[in-house]
């Protein structure tokens, strides 16, 4: 009798964990597919992955969307095409009446304003930030206004509370236009001036202002409250010179900086996306006022779940063809149509689900087992089989999709190591040597095979309408030991050991050492291989402490700039430290020139000055994104910038 | 009684140096949490950002996040912004729970049975069969058996889905593999117990009594058998319930295994803590728990003095 006790109570206990630990089952959406990778935040301001900026575009829509075949922009809120002035740096956009936040709210000017001013303020600002801050005018002289006072006041609030200082972000104030709010505290001694010429980094100088300001007798809590509300008070009006204005609820103006022809190209992307007045609820304040203590604009990072109702916030409201039911951390995402889109007529699938998967085998076999319609981003190991068999006909699901993208290596220019030591590849001559060694095609046919093009250029070939692609340089030996032997390296005698820093993640460490065998062979100098996890790698590559580093880029917008700018001198992703000033003004005069064609003209010539005479990108080939979906899938047209707006797909059963 | 709230007691100096040592090598690896690998952020941002999550000064970091934990309060998530860690874990932990739960009942319903069988009948077909497949699931890893499991059942004979979490038909698979190397060493165990057992002078005066054979094996030497395996399974049912990474990884099991690693691997300062904390926590009830059972089992255990 015991016993059978025992075993019921052992069956009803197993019961209760089960169906604990196990969800109900969902009924099937009208399209599913699986994200392999997960989404990081849903936040249009924070977010920089792909998967993110698809979800966000679905469910949120900005002024102008993408066609899906030809990823031009179309209508989206506003009608298209805006009013453009005549030196075409103004821009008004007209929204229309029947767009509806997913409340019934209208979509209004003032939405997109509050979106796109999270984008730059300190707080919210991310990677992206600076496609609103380098477009519109006013708004980098806004963003670094406020982050010169965030800085300020963030060195307050540490005096403050005692906390340490690190003394480079001292002496970053000290030296700014506010660092007398500072030095005017300090008890005698530096008489409120620092001493010309500045003293650098790690002079004992700048630990003593450091005691000296937290031995003054300063009520710090006083002076960073007054602060605060100073900046406060003027905070509205340095916003309003910023060039972005309501005339009226339903019409926008926006002023360049310059003129911008892919500036509608932009205001699709995610960063440009609107923002309801609810999160407003959600904003973190100190004291009554809207921001923190230190003057940063922060919200609830929980304001894009659909449940969440702290203090009487609706949940996630979103003006796209979607809205969000729920959202399962890392398993699902759950969409139905807006019923209040004002282009729900042209939405395909009433109901969408994403399933998050992190393992790519576990990904591909749910995919056939036809748990799902779609797979995006296949990178298995065996993925150019699947591609051989789409070729072969045996399969009819495989599309590999050439991207609008690059993979390559860049060189550390600068005349000295970071650990001091002279840079062999300070020499162009050495970086053209390196690169003639490589052959491209070999690579692709052998090691990454995906059936890459290959790629002498930094921007991918015939992908900007109206832009022609030099040449760049090609595979050619020869030459290249030649060169090698000018520079001063006959034969590879003598040439320090070159190090390739790669991270040894997703696949990249077979063609360093593709890459490392060719050098050697070819120029019988000596490579060595230092690859880091992502995290380290990341910090590595942006401190310069590298000679070749792998890289790679995703064109952000249809221009030459989102690739050329990344070696223009003074960019902060410009890892390779590279500092010409003919490549700099051509750029600077490429942003000057107002005639479109003219413009592509000397962007074509700073392209091939790059890449046939600097060298500091060595291109290897161009991305190929292997996507898996049916023939019964409609609605999705392949493009390199691998846009696919969910709204227009569909399955046809 | 009293033992049991000295050793919950305990619990706390433990964790806390859990805790401490673990925050040490946290703020020692090197690299930067808000770092993308292929775009950079103005510094300005890079170092607001560290303001908001307060890693810019450890050691109110240190007491601030010590503070928050005891009221259960695991703070932001770095590398999944959307979410706190105690969403994370809350959601993860459930389903890690079942699984473990559900692999070492597998474990120990098949398991015992096949040592006790083996005990007693040495040296046949079945012992040394058994042996051999004991062998074979110890040694082969996880994402072996896992991986021929999958194939065989999933894909193959199309019987269970290829993976995921949410129906009662994702269980048998992960659980399955994730009980194997359980399963082998419980039946080891077992037998090595049943073996001792079944040699004393207590069993043999049983028999000659006339006590049914069946009754002796798995009533009287059972008992004194299992006692090995008990002490196994405090540290069985922790490690499993606390999720495989590489089976969560194979079978698409949303658990808590993942974020062991992922949390290092993003340096998510939050979520290695609070992982890490719960772990160790799980660990040592899980110790105490079995502590308690063996004094109830063992007569001649007497928890603490006597």
């Amino acid at each position: 009798m015991k016993r059978v006790l025992l075993a019921v109570l052992f069956l009803v206990v197993m019961a209760v964990a089960v169906s604990l630990g196990t969800k109900a089952n969902r009924d099937r959406a009208a399209f599913s597919f699986i994200e392999p990778g997960g989404f990081h935040t849903l936040d249009p301001a924070q977010m920089s992955y792909v998967q993110d900026g698809r979800l966000a575009k679905a469910v949120w829509e900005g002024l102008t969307d993408y066609h899906p075949k030809t990823t031009k922009p179309i209508e989206g809120v506003a009608y298209f095409p805006p009013e453009i002035s005549e030196d075409r740096t103004r821009y008004v956009f007209t929204l229309r009446s029947e767009a509806k936040w997913s409340n019934g709210d209208p979509v209004t000017a003032d939405d997109f304003i509050r979106g796109w001013r999270r984008a730059i303020e300190p707080g919210t600002a991310d990677v992206y930030a600076e496609l609103i801050s380098r477009h519109i005018a006013g708004a980098q002289t806004y963003l670094d206004w406020r982050t010169a006072h965030v800085a300020l006041l963030g060195l307050i609030r540490q005096l403050q509370t005692g906390s340490p200082i690190k003394l480079e972000a001292l002496r970053q104030v000290v030296t700014g236009e506010l660092g007398h709010v500072l030095l005017d505290r300090l008890d005698g001694g530096l008489n409120g001036s620092i001493p010309n010429p500045i003293p650098p980094n790690g002079d004992d100088f700048w630990p003593t202002v450091l005691d000296g300001l937290r031995q003054a007798n300063v009520d710090w809590k006083k002076i960073g409250d007054e602060g605060l509300d100073n900046h406060m008070a003027q905070m509205e009006d340095r916003f309003a010179t910023v060039g972005m204005k309501a005339l009226g609820t339903h019409r926008l103006e926006v002023q360049l900086v310059r003129p911008t022809p892919y500036f509608l190209d932009l205001t699709s992307f995610q960063t440009y996306l609107p923002a309801h007045k609810s999160i407003e609820i959600l904003r973190d304040r100190y004291a009554g006022r809207p921001v923190t203590d230190s003057g940063l604009c922060t919200y609830d990072p929980q304001w894009t779940k659909p449940d969440y109702h702290r203090d009487g916030y609706p949940g996630l409201i979103t003006n796209g063809a979607y809205c969000i039911k729920k959202w399962d951390f890392k398993r699902r995402i759950r969409m139905e149509a807006n019923p209040y889109y004002w282009d729900r007529e042209s939405v395909r699938s009433k109901t969408m689900e994403i399933i998050v998967v992190e393992y790519q085998n576990a990904a591909f076999m749910q995919y056939e087992q036809d748990a799902v319609d779609m797979m995006t981003h296949l990178t298995m190991d065996y993925t150019p089989e699947l591609m051989r068999a789409m070729r072969e006909g045996t399969r009819d699901d495989i599309h590999a999709i050439p991207a609008f993208a690059t993979y390559f290596y860049q060189f550390n220019c600068r005349p000295r190591l970071h650990d001091g030591r002279t840079n062999p590849l300070a020499d162009a001559r050495v970086r053209r040597a390196l690169s003639r060694a490589v052959n491209r095609q070999d690579l692709v046919d052998h090691v990454q095979r995906l059936n890459n093009p290959i790629a002498t250029t930094l921007i991918p070939p015939d992908q900007i309408p109206g832009y022609r692609s030099p040449a760049g340089l090609g595979y050619d030996p020869q030459v290249a030991q030649r060169e090698l032997a000018e520079a001063g390296y006959p034969g590879g005698e003598g040439l320090p050991v070159i190090e390739i820093l790669y991270n040894t993640e997703l696949g990249h460490e077979p063609k360093v050492q593709a890459i490392k065998r060719m050098w050697e062979q070819e120029l019988g100098i000596n490579v060595v291989l230092v690859g880091k996890e992502s995290k380290t790698f990341a910090e590595d590559m942006a401190k310069g402490r590298f000679m070749v580093g792998r890289s790679g880029w995703f064109g952000d917008y249809i221009d030459p700039s989102t690739f050329l700018d990344l070696c223009q001198s003074k960019n902060p992703q410009n890892y390779t430290g590279l500092a010409d000033t003919k490549y700099d003004s051509l750029l600077a005069r490429a942003d000057e020139e107002i005639d479109s064609a003219k413009r592509l003209a000397i962007l074509s010539e700073a392209e091939r000055y790059l890449m046939e005479e600097v060298l500091a990108i060595l291109p290897l080939y161009v991305y190929v994104q292997v996507y898996a979906w049916g023939p019964e899938v409609k609605g999705i047209y392949p493009n390199p910038r691998i846009e696919f707006p969910l709204k227009y797909i569909y399955v046809e059963r | 009684m009293k033992y049991i709230l000295w050793r919950l007691f305990l619990m706390i100096p433990i964790l806390w140096v859990i805790y401490t040592i673990t925050f040490l090598m946290v703020v020692t690896v090197p690299g930067n949490p808000f770092q993308n690998p292929d775009r950079q952020m103005p510094e300005a941002i890079v170092r607001a950002l560290e303001a908001r999550y307060k890693i810019d000064d450890n050691w109110a970091y240190y007491w601030q996040y010590l503070q928050g934990a005891v009221q259960l309060d695991f703070g932001p998530s770095f590398q999944y912004r959307d979410w706190t860690c105690n969403q994370i874990i809350a959601d993860a932990l459930p389903v890690s729970f079942t699984l473990g739960l559900t692999s070492i009942l597998l474990a120990v319903l098949v398991g015992v049975p096949v040592g006790v069988i083996s005990s007693v009948r040495r040296n046949s077909w079945f012992d040394v069969g058994s042996l051999a497949l004991i062998l074979i699931g110890i040694s082969l890893p996880t994402f072996v058996t896992g991986t021929a499991l999958l194939l065989l059942f999933a894909i193959k004979l199309q019987w269970l889905p290829v993976g995921g979490w949410g129906q009662f038909a994702h269980l048998p698979l992960p659980a399955l593999t994730l009980s194997l190397p359980f399963m082998a060493y419980i039946a080891r165990l077992t037998r090595m117990g049943m073996l001792d057992v079944l040699n004393s002078d207590y069993i043999r005066t049983a028999l000659a009594k006339g006590v049914a054979r069946r009754d002796v094996v798995w009533k009287h030497a059972l008992k004194n058998a299992f006692l090995p395996v008990l002490s196994f399974l405090g540290p069985a049912l922790a490690q499993a319930m606390t999720g495989s990474f590489v089976i969560e990884k194979l079978f698409n099991v949303p658990g808590l295994g993942q974020h062991f690693v992922n949390s290092v691997l993003n340096l998510d300062r939050g979520l290695i803590m609070s992982t890490v904390l719960v772990y160790s926590a799980l660990l040592v009830l899980m110790n105490l728990f079995v502590d308690v059972t063996y004094a109830f089992v063992d007569p001649r255990v007497r928890l603490g003095n006597d």
